[in-house]
């Protein structure tokens, strides 16, 4: 008899768990009937999640070699130009980086995309006959670009120091297989009295997504 | 007849496997949540140059 009343009990509780579990997994996973029909209809979900990303496809931007001459303060040297000022400038004139630096959004996201530099215009150029910058701004480099996402340009020389917005918006759309670039030119004030040596500096793009 | 011992064992597994069915039911996402994408990303290049020192006689000075 004792044992008869153990196993109802254990029904009982066997029949609880049950009938809370199918609660549950009702509540959960909704319905399941059992019937179908040749003409159900079913959803797929698919979540893509924006991804920012950013990469200079031009990274390096070497002047090369020059010396300002005596008489002068000062020489100024473009990264847009083919010649440094000639009235300032000697030896092969800093005429080596023509191309600028090149940064292109190869993520799924616009980007508002800022630079920086490692070093003060101080610290990588130096000297003090004249104040040394390092300054830079902005152009469109390709067919998807920053105007084309209704973004501005830093279209003038600005100084780097604090940092620079070179484009706000950075369209991503692929027409190529890549995304948006902007090209981004510098120029350099050299002191007539500037150390001689390789000076460098580390140009740090950041890409925001908007 | 039936040995109610066993009976007994029986009812009490399914206990047990009903819990622990209530358990994963409870702790399962029917969808996953989707993962946050980056909203940043940098990169880094160079510009670099070699000032070479004043030679007047080799400016033509």
């Amino acid at each position: 008899m004792e044992t008869d009343k153990t196993i109802l009990t254990l029904s009982w509780l066997v029949m609880l768990a049950t009938l809370i579990v199918l609660v549950v997994a009702l509540g959960k996973f909704g319905v399941v009937t059992g019937f179908s029909t040749s003409n159900d209809t079913g959803d797929v979900n698919l979540s893509i999640t924006a991804q920012a990303s950013l990469r200079f496809t031009t990274s390096t931007c070497n002047f090369g070699s020059g010396s300002v001459e005596e008489e002068s303060i000062y020489a100024t040297a473009w990264s847009n130009a083919t010649s440094m000022n000639a009235t300032v400038g000697v030896g092969d004139e800093f005429k080596g980086c023509s191309t600028g630096l090149v940064v292109r959004n190869d993520g799924d996201v616009d980007l508002s995309v800022d630079v920086e530099s490692s070093l003060t215009a101080a610290e990588f150029i130096g000297g003090n006959r004249e104040t040394p910058a390092i300054n830079v701004k902005s152009s469109d480099t390709t067919a998807v670009n920053c105007t084309s996402g209704g973004g501005s340009l830093q279209t003038t020389y600005v100084t780097i120091a604090g940092g620079v917005t070179v484009c706000d918006n950075l369209d991503w759309k692929n027409v190529s297989s890549e995304g948006g670039a902007v090209r981004i030119d510098f120029e350099l004030i050299i002191p007539e009295d500037a150390d001689p040596g390789d000076k460098g500096t580390i140009i740090t793009a950041t890409g925001t997504s908007i | 007849m039936v040995n109610k011992k066993l009976i007994v064992a029986l009812l009490l597994i399914a206990i047990v496997f009903s819990v622990l069915t209530l358990i994963v039911s409870m702790t399962a996402d029917v969808v996953p949540s989707p993962e946050a994408g980056s909203a940043e990303d940098v990169g880094t290049a160079s510009v670099v140059l070699e000032i070479i020192p004043n030679n007047p006689e080799m400016a033509g000075a």
